[in-house]
């Protein structure tokens, strides 16, 4: 649905999206993880033709963002947490704004579904709303015509954890039932675990991963090592391994390309007093510091 | 259409304070400008008018801003939206919110003035476009900014360089209605188009590079508006298609300094022959190119069209033929003017090239109601109400008297498609005045208040007393049968008239420039005390003496002229021009001397010799007077001829007309002097000597048709011409005065004039006597004779 290649962005002497290469799949929920501050706001704003890219290339729908039609814009929706809505509408005067522009693909039944569930006042201005509520409202507005791909840019800020919740399982159950492409941007990997089926993990305007999550909780696992005396230390060093840390008779370190025979075999081979070896699963927010840490050492050794 | 109709409404919903705010505003101001013209001042309506256009701007900024394409942020940038479909939906909420109101005001204004249903509606139309075409460039300009911080930028500088440019097109030269007016400002449609052009610069992109520094963006914008203004005038000041135009060997100009508008008044006059009894007539520039510059005024000349008093008694005559004769006070300013640059002084001018307009027009009485409250009169463009007046409206000059007993005549115009001059205002476009239709008494002057020019509102003020002349007020109540009479000049015809002249910059005269003087006074020294302190030096003296104590006397004289009045041969200062007059005609002819030394009482002290010494000499007023009274004409000849094709004849005319032959004028130039000055004294000396008979009197006879010149009718045998002279004997004191010379000269009486002294008014009864006597009737004129003689006896 979305195709990034070799993207650019610099704000002033900062580079912010470095080379970045990045695909949205269809029909499935992508999430684009990583810490503030590393470009995943920027990534989505070049996507929605709300900024333009150096260079690099982008296509949306099949489409370049700044050759989006009315069109296709009937089958997007976008909410962010930096969007300025009409504030001095009210909710019921945003929706009658709204519905036309629409046409056919609005759903008025959908509406008053989603209108039931968010419980929203309909008669205030927006402005007079809370934080929670005009997220409610912009995903309202966003939801109600059944767009085929749905870009949420850090949504659940200010959403209280019930809200938070009832607004995943329907977009779980929309995405099943719908085949809508979903592509949400956060910092809260935990959360976006629970729902997503493939991330990208950016740090410092870069991706470090990009994978299904199952993948990659079937890649990453993290060994701890057991010695009758203190941890050794391994000559060379696979590529895929990172983050080593010993203290006294045990060693730890993250595998990204995990084989339970393989990974076994390979430190009997460089540990030889190695007593005993454990794997333990891995969440997402560990793996993204894993790979953090590594970056940040290979950085240093460069340097 | 609906989604035209959501964005619409979603605006009007998004407004609706300021779109509340705006249509009281509009009612406000609607009410000022009906039920409560007499309670409140303009004032009020100009303040109404600046917080409408403040709020409107405002709602317009507001919302355009919200939705700019060019920011990236806003909240349709990810929404299904035709940029199309949203600036027609906006443009439709702004046409109701602005738009429609304004126009319902004027609908409601129009018709509260007992218009037609037809002005009626051109009239809201005519609003309804003009904002609807405001708004419409209003968009762009708002729309095609990047960022907030440049809209303020931009606001900053279309004022900025409206301001400057408003400034810049005040100073430079433009229609010319009397001294204190000497700019235009910008009308609606001029801001109009200046934002158009602006929109469109915007659109382009062209102020919006980013890599520009603000500073040279703002510059960009600057000159933008200013090119924007030039272009607006260019377009404005197009030209209508050019009609015959005939063209003149002789004009007559005229030019005077008017130091507080910084600017010079330019006046022209071409001779023509196209006199037509039943009309009047009124110049005005077409063109106008100085020193191969354009000077033309870029709104079009707008000569006030003056009311002559012949023209407008006759057409009351018509309705009211027992209507007494009145005084009157306006004259008719026959000749165009124009106003030029300060600096362009007559010296400096060596390239003339002009194109008249000659107008003619007939007054039209459009209205006749009784002075009653509440009567009421409309036409195509004009409106009456008559109203009982508030203390709060009467004139300041009439507020002792009792407002019960004054009445308010209000005359409204409506232009719907109207003048694009914001100058030309209601004044100039009609005439009041009331006649007791009983006794048939005429009052036709009147003050008034007027309400708001750009609105085409003027009211009137008719108190129970009337101003009859200057120095005296008569108490006068008008009687139940009073009646309001309004008249209209018609157009009924326009000739163009040009005339050009070139003198190579090097054979212009070497003339000193025209100094500026301010009139300030330095502390008063009498000339007897100024001489006692410095006495004149004698012949003996020294040159340079002499020199420096006629410069110090030069310097003493601008500083004290009002000290040199009533002089008399004996008086010290006489005595010492005198004996210094080689200095004082040196200072003279280097423009150095103060016009109060250079009456005909000091420079008849100059001999010939004086003026080949100092050509300069020979423009001068005085001198030439001087010169013509010595005999000495021959010597001014050269200037005056040339002086007279450059189109400043009139100042040469005794030159010119002392000993026509050796001016060696073509005929062609005689027949156009002639016609431009018209008078018994060029009628002697050109008769049968230059012009022949038949063709002067060709001439003469035309002119007499339209202008009833006395002296001319006398000099030219016209059978009228005695009637004119008793009538106006009669009229007139001073013409009661000259009348005995004219009989002394151009008649063989029956019997001898009274005797009178310079003492008139010991004799003026018995002279009217005689004048009344005196019988037109008898007299025919005997052309060998030249003189009126009595008719032989059957």
């Amino acid at each position: 649905m979305i195709t990034i290649h070799q993207l650019q962005k610099r704000f002033g002497k900062t580079a912010v999206l470095q080379d970045l290469d990045l695909t949205v799949p269809t029909g499935k929920i992508s999430a684009l993880l990583g810490p503030n501050g590393t470009g995943k706001t920027t990534t989505i704003k070049c996507a929605m033709n709300l900024i333009t890219p150096d260079s690099g290339s982008i296509e949306v729908c099949g489409v370049a963002p700044n050759k989006l039609t009315p069109l296709h814009w009937q089958r997007i929706g976008y909410v962010s947490e930096n969007q300025r809505m009409p504030d001095w509408l009210s909710l019921s005067s945003l929706l009658d704004y709204l519905r036309p522009l629409y046409e056919k693909h609005w759903d008025r039944s959908f509406e008053k579904k989603l209108l039931a569930d968010f419980a929203l006042p309909m008669n205030q201005p927006l402005r007079t709303l809370s934080r929670g509520q005009r997220m409610k409202a912009a995903f309202l507005s966003s939801l109600d015509y059944r767009p085929q791909l749905v870009v949420l840019d850090e949504p659940f800020a200010g959403l209280d954890p019930l809200v938070r919740e009832e607004f995943l399982e329907g977009l779980l159950e929309l995405t099943e039932t719908e085949g809508w492409t979903v592509w949400i941007s956060s910092h809260d990997m935990e959360e976006v675990e629970r729902f997503a089926d493939h991330v990208a993990i950016m740090d410092a305007g870069k991706i470090q991963l990009a994978e299904e999550v199952a993948t990659i909780q079937q890649n990453f696992r993290k060994v701890e090592l057991f010695f009758p005396q203190d941890a050794e230390t391994a000559a060379d060093w696979p590529h895929e391994w990172m983050g080593w840390q010993s203290s006294g008779r045990t060693a730890r370190f993250t595998v990204s390309n995990f084989d339970p025979e393989l990974t076994e075999r390979q430190c009997k081979e460089r540990f030889s007093t190695l007593t005993r070896c454990e794997f333990h699963t891995m969440s997402l927010r560990e793996v993204f510091i894993a790979l953090a840490k590594k970056n940040r050492h290979e950085k240093e050794v460069l340097a | 259409m609906k989604i035209i109709g959501a964005i619409m409404v979603a605006e009007l919903r998004g407004h609706k304070a300021l779109a509340l705010g705006i249509i009281t505003l509009f009612a406000l101001l609607g009410m000022t400008q009906t039920l409560w013209l007499y309670k409140t001042t303009p004032f009020i309506a100009i303040c109404l008018q600046a917080l409408l256009l403040l709020l409107a701007v405002l709602v317009l900024s507001k919302s355009l801003w919200h939705d700019a394409p060019l920011r990236k942020e806003r909240y349709l940038a990810t929404r299904p939206t035709n940029l199309l479909k949203l600036y027609l939906g906006k443009y439709a909420a702004f046409l109701l919110m602005i738009a429609a109101p304004s126009a319902l005001v004027e609908f409601l204004r129009v018709r509260y003035f007992s218009f037609d249903l037809n002005i009626q509606a051109a009239a809201a139309l005519q609003m309804f476009l003009l904002y609807a075409f405001a708004i419409a460039a209003f968009i762009p300009v708002i729309w095609w900014m990047h960022s907030k911080k440049s809209i303020v930028m931009i606001w900053v500088t279309i004022v900025g360089a409206g301001v400057a440019s408003n400034y810049y097109f005040w100073k430079q030269p433009q229609s010319y209605i009397n001294e204190w007016s000497a700019g235009v400002p910008y009308s609606h449609y001029m801001i109009m188009l200046m934002l158009a052009i602006f929109a469109v610069m915007a659109n382009l992109r062209l102020l919006r590079l980013k890599k520009c520094h603000a500073m040279i963006s703002c510059a960009l914008m600057a000159v933008g508006v200013f090119v924007s203004m030039q272009l607006a005038i260019n377009v404005s000041a197009r030209k209508r298609p050019e009609e015959p135009v005939r063209k003149y060997h002789i004009a007559n100009f005229y030019s005077y300094p008017i130091q507080r508008g910084n600017v010079r008044a330019f006046q022209a006059k071409v001779p023509h022959d196209d006199f037509d009894l039943d009309t009047e007539s009124y110049w005005s520039f077409r063109k106008v190119k100085l020193n191969d510059q354009d000077y033309t005024p870029w709104y079009g000349n707008i000569s006030v069209i003056g009311s002559h008093k012949d023209e407008i008694f006759r057409t009351l005559k018509e309705r009211y033929p027992h209507a007494k004769d009145y005084e009157w006070r306006d004259d008719l300013n026959r000749a165009a003017a124009v106003s030029v640059p300060l600096e362009l002084s007559e010296e400096m001018l060596y390239s003339k090239k002009i194109l008249l307009s000659h107008k003619k027009y007939r007054w039209k009485i459009i209205m006749d109601l009784p002075l009653h409250v509440g009567a009421k009169a409309n036409n195509q463009k004009f409106s009456c109400h008559i109203n009982s007046a508030t203390p709060k409206n009467i004139h300041p000059m009439n507020r002792s008297a009792s407002s019960s007993h004054q009445r308010i005549v209000t005359v409204t115009q409506c232009n719907p498609f109207g003048e694009v001059n914001p100058r030309i205002d209601i004044r100039q476009l009609h005439k009041m005045m009331i006649i007791e239709s009983v006794s048939g008494e005429v009052f036709p002057n009147h003050s008034y208040t007027s309400f708001n020019r750009q609105n085409l509102h003027y009211n009137y003020e008719v108190n129970t007393y009337q101003k009859r002349s200057q120095f005296e007020l008569e108490n006068h109540t008008y009687t139940e049968h009073a009646r309001v009479i309004i008249m209209i000049p018609e157009i009924t015809e326009e000739k163009l008239y040009s005339w050009e002249h070139h003198t190579p910059p090097s054979k212009l005269p070497d003339l000193p420039k025209e100094e500026l003087i301010e009139n300030k006074l330095l502390g008063y020294q009498s000339a007897s005390s100024w001489f006692q302190e410095n006495p004149s030096p004698s012949d003996q003296d020294s040159q340079t003496v002499c020199q420096i104590w006629v410069d110090k006397f030069i310097d003493f004289a601008k500083k004290n002229p009002q000290s040199l009045n009533r002089l008399d041969n004996s008086d010290p200062i006489m005595k010492a021009y005198k004996t210094h007059v080689d200095l004082f005609a040196k200072a003279h002819h280097e423009g150095r001397l103060p016009s109060c030394l250079q009456d005909y009482d000091f420079v008849k002290f100059y001999s010939r010799d004086l003026v080949k010494k100092h050509p300069n000499l020979a423009h001068s007023r005085y001198v030439i007077l001087h010169f013509r009274d010595k005999g000495w004409s021959s010597y001014l000849v050269e200037t005056a001829r040339d002086m007279l094709r450059r189109g400043k004849g009139i100042y040469y005319e005794d030159i010119i007309l002392a000993e026509p032959e050796l001016m060696n004028l073509t005929l062609d130039e005689w027949v156009d002097f002639y016609r431009l000055r018209c008078n018994a004294e060029a009628y002697k000396a050109l008769k049968g000597r230059i012009i022949s008979v038949q063709v002067i009197n060709e001439i003469t006879d035309q002119h007499l048709a339209a202008n009833q010149n006395v002296e001319l009718g006398l000099v030219r045998g016209h059978a009228q011409a005695p009637y004119w002279l008793k009538r106006d004997a009669l009229n007139s004191q001073h013409a009661c005065f000259s009348m005995p010379i004219y009989l002394g000269i151009y008649f063989e009486l029956s019997s001898p004039l009274p005797k009178y002294t310079d003492n008139h008014r010991l004799l003026k009864e018995p002279l009217i006597e005689w004048i009344h006597k005196f019988d037109p009737d008898a007299y025919v004129y005997d052309s060998a004779k030249q003189k009126y003689i009595l008719k032989p006896t059957p």
